[in-house]
């Protein structure tokens, strides 16, 4: 497992790839769900909630990584829980990254589908998708990482272009009444994006390969905080163009983009916009790929992930067009199970084994 | 061996490389630059007509002809009948041999039969739809959508054009008509304590500027249709409209007719330069109070007494008649509003957002309270200028 190890990024990479594990899908979804819970106060899931839940599990993670610098996960919860245990945690992860890799892809495909090219078939989308993605794991996580740092920058850049040229629609007024209803709705709205936030787990996985690993930390934070911001100034914006019809647009962001008009000229500005996108979620599918066939080689003792990369991505290719079988239910599967389902994989799991290890006094400075 | 897996893959490529995968060349579109949405009932079943103002590229560009060579109108009106707005829409396919394109669609017009049985359904089919833009131009009509929209147009090349740009230009000039987009509409409807004001067309006849030719039929904004709920069930007049976007503080430019002094008949005009309100809403016991504060600035424009008007006391006595007008117009339009018990003001919203506990309590009923509402007008009007020339002149 030694070649594995060998690749080095450094913190801001890391933390940039962090950013891109969340951003893409996370600015296209989130909106309408939580505005559809959260009405008008929505935004400050985003700002405020939705940071303070990301920095937990950052912080959740990056101590149970620090404990065993230059480790990884499968092997050093070995130690915690005992070899066959270990094993458990390593297939349980292999079915977590291949399912919601899946998810990823599929709702990659749903955008283009339903956004820009309705008669195309989904899985052309999806197997187009993997392919490049497939590319970029086979390079390993240097390469992903070095590519994220410019595709992460036209990214941003996008974003900060949608906002500043919709500004002039927005109207402040769309984000009164101040939490109306008081903290209830404010809490439920923020419940499916905080699995969202909680992707940033992710850093468990990427820990070994940091230059130094005390550095996770903080870029763990900065990247949540960058996170927050972008999304509480998302929904804001959502909410403050469109009002409470916002939680009626599948991608209240593409709206957005398509809602733009400047001096009657720079129009339909959406297909820019995606351009971009594409990028973005093909860093993101890539990691979570990249971060899938680590795991299954450490569980299965293998030496080299790269013999992975063919047999796992047909298996993500197919599994991401059965596993919904419309819009709507995937959709209603982030709604319902996913918030569970995102906690336990995201938090409860690393937070048990950092807890078990500090009671066995395995790994750290002491052990 | 390896040179010929490299060369299949290659094969294997190029069908790729034939082109795009849907792609629509621009020969084989129809462009709709404008809807109109019209509802009738036939043998007891609701039908929807859509009808579509379909350019004509190659007779588009020569601007200064008037769009179209030898009087053909430079678009194709074509209007189709469905159960639903959907199958209207792809009835129009059943008569065009191209493929009909949405995304470049500039306005809708709503008829009034279609409008009084409900917005709702229309804004649904529009929205869902992934073509039409969600910038476009609602708007209404006395009568039917289709007849609108067989306009020639005179300045510019379209009808769609002329729509646009009245929106953008004209509109802001006049005050007196509220043009807005689909969003704005449909955000109107959804948030309870607002109802919106669909701006409204009407096609006048004119007398014919040529000799032997018919008369011409101009487009025009007059005021606009109430909308309660989603229903159609009134209209405002110019004033009416221009009351209204004081109040909602949309007023931009404007002439004002003004009356200084006493005696019939107004006596100076005044042109609005700016102008802002400020709705506060206070509730004692079951009575709903709204203070409305408007702030307005304009410069003389014409003044038709002989006294010396270019002082201070005579601004001040042409600012109390702005204010005393602007006010009367908030308030017909305030009570024109009550009369069809619709909130063009969003005062209900405006309780909401501000005071959202008694808001709670009136949400149910709001409708039933609306009669009852109280408006509170003032009007801090300043006249700032007096043009060119100073005091009238007198003939001796």
């Amino acid at each position: 497992m030694k070649a594995l190890e060998s690749e080095k990024i450094s913190g801001s990479q890391f933390m940039w790839l962090l950013v891109a594990t969340v951003l893409p899908t996370s600015l296209l979804f989130i909106p309408a769900v939580t505005i559809e819970k959260a009405g008008t106060s929505a935004w400050i899931d985003g700002l405020v909630v939705e940071t303070i839940w990301g920095i937990a599990v950052v912080w959740v993670c990056s101590t149970l990584g620090e404990r065993f610098p230059g480790r990884s996960l499968v092997d050093y919860s070995g130690d915690i829980l005992g070899k066959v245990l270990s094993k458990l945690v390593g297939i349980f992860y292999i079915f977590i990254f291949s399912y919601v890799n899946a998810i990823m892809v599929r709702e990659f495909g749903e955008f283009m589908v339903t956004a820009f090219m309705p008669e195309t078939p989904l899985l052309v989308f999806n197997i187009f998708l993997i392919g490049l993605a497939a590319l970029a794991v086979r390079n390993g996580i240097e390469v992903i990482a070095r590519m994220n740092q410019f595709v992460i920058s036209l990214m941003i850049f996008a974003l900060i272009f949608i906002f500043v040229l919709v500004v002039q629609e927005a109207e402040l007024n769309h984000l009164l009444p101040f939490l109306e209803g008081g903290i209830k709705p404010l809490m439920r709205g923020a419940l499916m994006p905080m699995g969202w936030q909680g992707e940033v787990f992710l850093l468990v996985f990427l820990l070994p390969y940091l230059n130094n690993h005390r550095e996770a930390k903080i870029a763990g934070i900065k990247a949540v905080i960058l996170l927050g911001l972008a999304l509480g100034i998302d929904i804001g914006m959502v909410l403050a163009v469109f009002g409470k019809a916002a939680s009626n647009y599948v991608f209240p962001v593409h709206v957005l983009s398509s809602y733009i008009s400047v001096a009657g000229f720079l129009e339909r500005v959406e297909a820019f916009v995606l351009a971009l996108w594409v990028g973005g979620v093909m860093i993101k599918v890539s990691v979570w790929y990249y971060c899938l066939t680590l795991v299954t080689a450490q569980t299965f003792g293998l030496e080299d992930n790269k013999s992975l990369v063919l047999p796992l991505g047909v298996i993500q290719a197919v599994w991401s067009i059965t596993i919904f079988n419309n819009f709507r239910e995937m959709v209603d599967f982030f709604v319902k199970p996913w918030v569970t389902f995102s906690l336990f994989f995201e938090f409860i799991v690393p937070a048990t084994l950092l807890l078990i290890a500090v009671v066995r006094k395995r790994g750290g400075q002491s052990g | 061996m390896k040179y010929k897996a490299v060369l299949l893959i290659l094969a294997a490529v190029f069908p790729l490389l034939s082109g795009c995968w849907s792609r629509l060349e621009v020969e084989n579109l129809a462009i709709v630059a404008g809807l109109g949405i019209d509802k009738t009932h036939e043998n007891g079943k609701e039908m929807y007509s859509l009808t579509v103002n379909i350019l004509r590229p190659s007779l588009i560009g020569g601007a200064t002809t008037g769009g179209g060579s030898k009087g053909m109108p430079n678009f194709w009106r074509v209007t189709a009948k469905g159960e639903s707005l959907a199958d209207a829409e792809k009835n129009i396919n059943t008569r065009i041999p191209r493929k009909v394109f949405y995304g470049h669609d500039r306005f809708v017009i709503v008829g009034e039969d279609a409008a009084k049985d409900g917005l709702l359904d229309i804004i649904d089919y529009l929205q869902r739809n992934t073509e039409i833009r969600l910038r476009i131009l609602m708007l209404s009509t006395k009568g039917k959508a289709e007849n609108v929209m067989t306009q020639f147009p005179e300045l510019e090349t379209t009808i769609a054009r002329v729509i646009e740009e009245m929106e953008r230009i004209t509109s802001k000039d006049v005050s007196k008509v509220l043009i807005r987009d689909l969003v704005k509409i449909t955000d109107d409807i959804i948030t309870p304590g607002v109802d919106p004001v669909l701006a409204q067309v009407i096609i006048q006849l004119s007398p014919p500027t040529q000799a032997g030719g018919g008369p011409i039929k101009i487009l025009k904004y007059v005021g606009g249709g109430v909308i309660r709920e989603d229903k159609l069930v009134g209209w405002l007049d110019e004033i009416e409209t221009r009351g209204y976007m004081f109040a909602i503080g949309k007023a931009l430019r404007s002439a004002i007719s003004i009356k200084v002094s006493p005696g019939p008949g107004k006596d100076a005009g005044i042109y609005l330069t700016r102008a802002s309100s400020n709705i506060k809403t206070s509730v004692k016991g079951q009575e709903v109070t709204a203070q409305i504060e408007i702030k307005a600035e304009g410069e003389l424009a014409e003044y038709h007494k002989q006294d010396k008007i270019a002082k201070p006391a005579g601004i001040r006595k042409l600012e109390e008649g702005l204010g005393k007008e602007i006010q009367q117009e908030v308030m017909q339009a305030f009570k024109k509003g009550q009369k069809l018990n619709a909130d063009i003001f969003g005062i209900g919203d405006n309780m909401h957002k501000h005071n959202s506990k008694t808001w709670e309590k009136m949400n149910k009923d709001w409708y039933k309270i609306l009669p009852n509402v109280k408006i509170d007008v003032k009007v801090s009007a300043h006249v700032r200028r007096t043009g060119f020339i100073s005091n009238p002149y007198i003939a001796r």
